[in-house]
């Protein structure tokens, strides 16, 4: 299976060499005028026809290693390393990425995936951009083959003189399903990106940048930023629940990483409606794409190169500078692109009025890149630092939190302005009407929120934000409703809903990511601000108060598995005034005999209102008290919550239609000539 | 338009800035390895230093009656350097902790002694092996799983 798995991977790669020729060779005006458009046709036709080679081969190269780690075939190194005999089947699936080669190969396997999936809808491709776009993704796609066959090649033979009966085992921290789900999603989330990033590519080569590509890219960028934040949200739930220490986020590296290319993302799904209704900011969003794009492939540059120390430990392997030279020649490509193309990219409008909605995505746009700006500084701190003084210095979670705070507040701000200002420019007549009553609403919060006794600044300040952006939403929402309303007498409340519903599916959809942010706002702030830490030793029948909660140890007793041995805490949890019991938990201190590792499983009550989360510490010296760590987090499923739903949102908009709500705005833009001819 | 545009991003960018020194100025750490740290004067004192070091197994002490307290030496993680400097925690003990681990320390020193704030374990599995080089490490640990 090792040579079929690498036999596989040599196909792949010179499928993509192919494509890439031949897509050149497809969009080329050489070759075109040379000889007939049908040879071009089918230089397009071969590039298309590489691309699926590619899928399959991929596919086929990452079952091949699926395959050896569930027949444990331990004469590969990789499989050797990071599986054995008892490990239960899931794992042996999670296993495959879980270790940098295998990670890789999964990288190549979605990146072709996706590209497989793309290529179904060839017929819809703008004609010109086509070959261009599909010269592009097989350059990308090359280069992580080209890592993956070379550099990371997880087909590699054990170097030993006998198979070895037994392989190493996976890590038991990432023996956890949300650790078998979330680096796939993040990873379909990167991967999805370069979509986007080869139609821009295709675009600028073919100067076509109309509204096919809008159409395209938003889409693509859309579905990539959907597997995106429920990437970064799995990984924080697995943090959460795994690792003991009560949060979600800790601005690691590798955190970091994930987060940038979102951020990007983001800010170009907001600055190409500016583009779709104005025909502005091309340049700009372009930059965004490509950003977004160099950004996942930094991310992966980031994580493996061990350039900077980071909680997951990456090797310092000799892959750095290939990333390096890769970055180097999609940023100068982008670059020459975008300079010898200004002419088609250049704005036929200026923004008017610094009250409109241009300039408020503007904002928006400067405020996302500077959180990214802010990121990119404390991630690469260490390494400019020592460039720059000779003295490595580093930064840590409250400098991420200073900078990223503030400016969050401040995207929540615009968050509510945004979507009522309107277009072009507003009179400060229609700005006191739209704002008045989510002002009033939001200051009201703000102030119950004080008088409850909330001290924090930023807290107060991202409660009330939060309720001025909901009172946007409603405000908003309502006006659209009355609207039609009033449209056609004697309707029903329901008829009136759905019909408002259909005429802005967009917009509504939008407004549902929205309301998505302002609940997993909320279930951040109350999390952070309002946290409950307590740590305790308790003997049995020994009870301490915490909160509303009275929590009381039955027992602790050991347990003695294959894998490991271990203490096992019963904790009865009541409530502290009438003593009605709520749960029982049972927290937990593991010591893997293998590789003699202590992890702690930790106890959780979730619930919309809190959750109860118990940490056991240990035993003390003469073994009659358990030490224990309890966080109570208030609001914390809120950001589970609404992260789901921002995703939900997201469907909607990648499966709706692409009209800009009531007026339409493209209609005038022809669309191209479309389709791969066969 | 354009006006408006320099503005904004004159007005973002200084802001910007100014947020980015203002939480330098409090935030920042100086990295040390624990070899450089042994090798200074007693009385060397920095308020935040992070130090990536790897656990000795020798003077251990994890307590957690009265209050929970973790002990320990560090070395460097590569090299063959052998000073060591003493870490004092008073916080849980991270999962993963274990003698040989390579952590990352947040914290002040003083005294000789650093006194972590922060303490987190390099997860180790998820890209490399521990042992230098992989063609090494492989068979060594085959015959450790024979035996």
């Amino acid at each position: 299976m090792n040579n079929f798995g690498n036999f596989s991977l040599a196909l792949a790669w010179i499928a993509a060499l192919i494509g890439i020729l031949s897509g050149i060779a497809g969009g080329s005006d050489a070759v075109r005028n040379r000889f007939a458009p049908q040879i071009s046709h089918r230089f397009t036709k071969l590039s298309l026809r590489s691309l699926q080679l590619v899928t399959i081969t991929t596919t086929l190269s990452l079952l091949a290693l699926g395959y050896g780690f569930f027949t444990a075939d331990f004469s590969n190194q990789y499989i050797w390393q990071f599986s054995n005999r008892d490990m239960p089947s899931i794992y042996r699936v999670s296993a495959i990425w879980g270790g940098m080669d295998g990670s890789m190969l999964l990288w190549c396997f979605f990146h072709a995936a996706g590209a497989g999936i793309l290529s179904l809808s060839h017929r819809h491709f703008p004609e010109k951009i086509a070959p261009w776009m599909l010269s592009w993704l097989h350059f990308s796609l090359f280069f992580f083959l080209t890592l993956v066959f070379l550099l990371t090649n997880p087909f590699r033979s054990i170097q030993s003189p006998f198979i070895p009966p037994d392989g190493n085992g996976l890590n038991p921290l990432l023996q956890n399903p949300y650790m078998a789900i979330h680096p796939p999603m993040l990873y379909l989330g990167f991967t999805t990106l370069a979509i986007p990033y080869a139609f821009c590519m295709g675009a600028l080569v073919a100067k076509e940048t109309g509204y096919e590509w809008i159409r395209i890219t938003r889409r693509w960028t859309l579905t990539a930023w959907t597997f995106l934040t429920l990437g970064i949200c799995l990984g924080g739930y697995w943090a959460y629940i795994e690792l003991g220490w009560g949060g979600f986020w800790a601005w690691d590296p590798v955190e970091n990483a994930s987060l940038m290319p979102w951020l990007t993302a983001t800010a170009f799904l907001h600055s190409v409606m500016v583009q779709e209704r104005k025909e502005m900011l091309k340049t700009w969003n372009i930059w965004l794409i490509v950003l977004s794009y160099l950004l996942t492939v930094f991310g992966t540059f980031l994580t493996r190169s061990g350039i900077v120390q980071s909680v997951h430990a990456f090797a310092s392997t000799d892959i750095g500078e290939v990333f390096l030279i890769y970055m180097g020649i999609v940023f100068a490509s982008c670059l020459v692109l975008t300079i010898s193309r200004r002419e088609i990219l250049r704005s036929p409008r200026k923004i008017q009025s610094i009250f409109s909605k241009e300039t408020a995505f503007l904002m928006n746009n400067l405020i996302f890149l500077s959180i990214l700006f802010g990121t990119f500084w404390g991630v690469m701190f260490p390494v400019f630092s020592e460039a720059l003084t000779g003295e490595k210095q580093a930064v840590g979670i409250p400098f991420f939190n200073a900078i990223n705070v503030p400016l969050f507040l401040i995207m929540l701000f615009l968050m509510g302005v945004g979507p009522l200002i309107s277009w072009r420019e507003t009179s400060l007549k229609s700005l006191r009407r739209s704002f008045l009553f989510p002002m009033i609403f939001g200051l009201i919060c703000g102030l119950a929120v004080l008088w409850a006794g909330v001290e924090s600044f930023s807290a107060v300040t991202s409660y009330s934000l939060t309720m001025f952006v909901l009172g946007t939403l409603i405000t908003e929402s309502y006006r659209a409703a009355r609207t039609q309303r009033n449209s056609a007498a004697s309707q029903s409340t329901r008829e009136v809903i759905t019909k408002t519903w259909k005429k802005h599916q967009r917009r509504g959809a939008g407004f549902l990511v929205h309301l998505g942010v302002l609940i997993a706002t909320i279930g951040i702030t109350a999390s952070m601000a309002h946290k409950t830490e307590r740590e305790f030793a308790l003997g049995p029948q020994e009870h301490v108060d915490i909160g509303r909660y009275r929590l009381e140890l039955a027992q602790v007793t050991t347990r003695n598995t294959s894998n490991y041995e271990s203490l096992y805490a019963h904790v009865r949890v009541l409530e502290r005034k009438d003593e009605t019991p709520v749960t029982d938990l049972f927290p937990e201190l593991r010591f893997y005999k293998k590789n003699s590792e202590t992890t702690t499983e930790v106890a959780l009550r979730k619930g919309l209102r809190e959750d109860l989360y118990i940490v056991l510490a240990g035993l003390n010296g003469d073994r009659t008290k358990a030490t224990f760590k309890v966080y109570i987090n208030p609001l914390q499923g809120w950001l589970w919550l609404g992260v789901a739903i921002m995703a939900f949102g997201s469907l909607l908009l990648i499966g709706g239609t692409n009209r800009i709500s009531a007026s339409g705005a493209h209609e005038r833009t022809q669309p191209e000539k479309a389709g791969v001819h066969p | 338009m354009s006006r408006v545009f320099i503005v904004l991003i004159i007005l973002f960018f200084g802001g910007g800035t100014i947020l980015v020194v203002q939480a330098m100025k409090t935030n920042t750490a100086r990295v040390f390895t624990p070899s450089e740290l042994a090798a200074k004067a007693e009385s060397f004192h920095v308020p935040r230093a992070r130090v990536v070091g790897m656990v000795a197994p020798e003077k251990l002490i994890y307590e957690t009656e009265p209050t929970i307290k973790l002990s320990f030496q560090i070395r460097d993680p590569e090299g063959t350097a052998e000073e060591r400097i003493a870490v004092h925690y008073d916080k849980l003990m991270p999962d993963m902790f274990a003698p040989g681990r390579s952590v990352i320390i947040d914290g002040a020193f003083r005294d000789g002694t650093l006194y972590a704030t922060h303490l987190m374990t390099q997860c180790p599995s998820k890209y490399e092996p521990p042992t230098p080089t992989k063609t090494d490490a492989a068979p060594a640990s085959t015959e450790s799983n024979i035996s």
